[in-house]
């Protein structure tokens, strides 16, 4: 594990905790123009969603020879591997839109850091989301369990608990648990990228952290991630 | 962390999959199969999709949740050009999806998989290459270089499942084959539990290939732990 770092070097800060309620009626007023629109496709596509969940994918067969040959994501997701929470459902996208990430509790591990850098670098992709999801069940292992049973779902355990302020003494609100981890994937992600943070800086990239209510489908977006060393609190 | 790759020995050969993987479309059981069988239900689920891809006809996908565990699980690449959920037009709830740039398995993909398997018992483990896959062409050059650490990571990773003659441009469904049997090696070696589970055969484990032009998913046989290749 090389992407954790000390909080006190942290770059990025996340205000999805506090205002994670508010956040569905935000603007993205800081992003750029083509950032915007990515942004406001996945709302447009997770309110179809929402208003059905048999809205038939946009883009469908007839587009798919143009597929093989060509990559125009628009948007990629790190995600849970969570069997609820396909975001290419969620988002109501065709195949071809969305550079999809998954590992459980959206933890940043190795291949996932490459993952995301290539598709910053080498796709272009102007939006990233990183996006925990009502009752995760990885999140809920690592805030309620001793350990994880054997040393990879240990690792795995570990590397949640470092972002929730995991304390066994007290009862932690499973939803707070996963906005904390979802803010500490955006922060392991830019912390241990120069990439992702030279893209992010640049303007070429903006990064949104979210949260699915596997409930009701809707998808609650944060502020864009700013990369000042200070909160963003209000 | 211990370094998941590369690894001198193999655990678990999928070298049917390249050998006859271009016939395996129309595999067959043959030995009277439960139609519970989840393989079948994935097999079942992306004819549905090739039929929609050769009508020109929309995807319909499955709205009602399943009850119960996933059916599958699958690690697959992070290429927009495919998603596991829609290319079996499985439902919400039906597949535990694990997905990186090359299928690469590193120690959360690894744990992620041990989790469906340990936590949600789910039966099947299918590791799904695809054609064109740009990082695995990416790795078959042996003069790219890498733009950090952790796609040098990646591109290492997958340079230690291909094979030592230098392949060409028209080897890539080859490369692809190669690292799909690799990621199953690294995922078997890096897991105790998931070598016990497919011992006691309450865990199956098979590599598959995507073919984006038709939306066919070709499958290899299960993967059995015969060891070959200690020294």
């Amino acid at each position: 594990m090389s992407t954790r770092i000390p909080s006190s070097s942290l770059a990025v800060r996340v205000s999805l905790v506090a205002a994670a309620l508010a956040l569905a009626t935000l603007a993205p007023h800081a992003a750029e123009p083509e950032q915007g629109a990515g942004l406001a496709r996945l709302r447009a596509g997770n309110d179809r969603f929402v208003k059905s969940a048999t809205a038939p994918m946009p883009a469908g067969a007839a587009s798919r020879q143009s597929l093989v040959k060509e990559q125009h994501p628009f948007a990629m997701v790190l995600s849970c591997a969570d069997s609820r929470v396909p975001p290419e459902y969620i988002f109501n996208t065709g195949l071809g839109e969305l550079f999809v990430v998954r590992a459980a509790g959206e933890v940043v591990d190795k291949s996932v850091m490459a993952s995301l850098e290539y598709g910053a670098e080498h796709l272009h992709i102007p939006l990233l989301v990183v996006m925990g999801h009502e009752s995760c069940g990885a999140v809920k292992a690592a805030v309620e369990s001793e350990h994880g049973e054997g040393p990879n779902l240990e690792y795995l355990v570990q590397h949640i608990r470092a972002g929730v302020h995991f304390n066994p003494a007290e009862k932690i609100e499973l939803r707070t648990a996963i906005l904390e981890n979802v803010e500490e994937a955006i922060n392991d992600a830019m912390a241990g990228s120069q990439i992702l943070r030279g893209a992010a800086s640049a303007g070429h990239l903006q990064i949104v952290g979210a949260y699915y209510e596997l409930g009701s489908g809707h998808v609650e977006f944060s502020e864009p991630v700013g990369l000042g060393t200070h909160a963003a609190h209000k | 962390m211990p370094d998941l790759r590369p690894r001198s020995h193999r655990l678990a050969p999928v070298l049917i999959l390249l050998a006859a993987s271009a016939s395996l479309a129309s595999f067959s059981h043959g030995q009277g199969v439960p139609a519970t069988d989840p393989l079948l239900r994935l097999k079942a689920g992306n004819e549905r999709f090739v039929r929609a891809v050769a009508d020109h006809a929309p995807v319909t996908l499955p709205s009602t949740p399943i009850e119960g565990a996933p059916t599958a699980t699958v690690l697959s690449c992070a290429d927009q050009r495919l998603s596991p959920d829609v290319i079996f037009t499985a439902a919400p709830g039906e597949l535990f999806v694990v997905r990186s740039l090359g299928e690469v398995a590193d120690r959360a993909v690894v744990a992620s998989i041990e989790h469906s398997v340990e936590t949600e018992h789910v039966p099947l483990v299918v590791v799904l290459g695809h054609d064109s896959c740009a990082v695995v062409k990416t790795a078959t050059d042996s003069r790219a270089t890498a733009l950090s650490a952790h796609i040098d990571y990646l591109l290492k990773a997958i340079r230690a499942g291909l094979p030592r003659s230098g392949p060409d441009q028209q080897d890539v469904r080859r490369a692809v084959l190669a690292n799909v049997e690799q990621v199953i090696n690294d995922v078997l070696g890096a897991s105790p539990s998931l070598r016990t589970a497919v011992q006691g055969g309450r865990l199956t484990v098979v590599g598959a290939y995507f073919d984006a032009a038709t939306g066919q998913v070709v499958f290899s046989e299960p993967v059995g732990l015969t060891i070959t290749g200690w020294h």
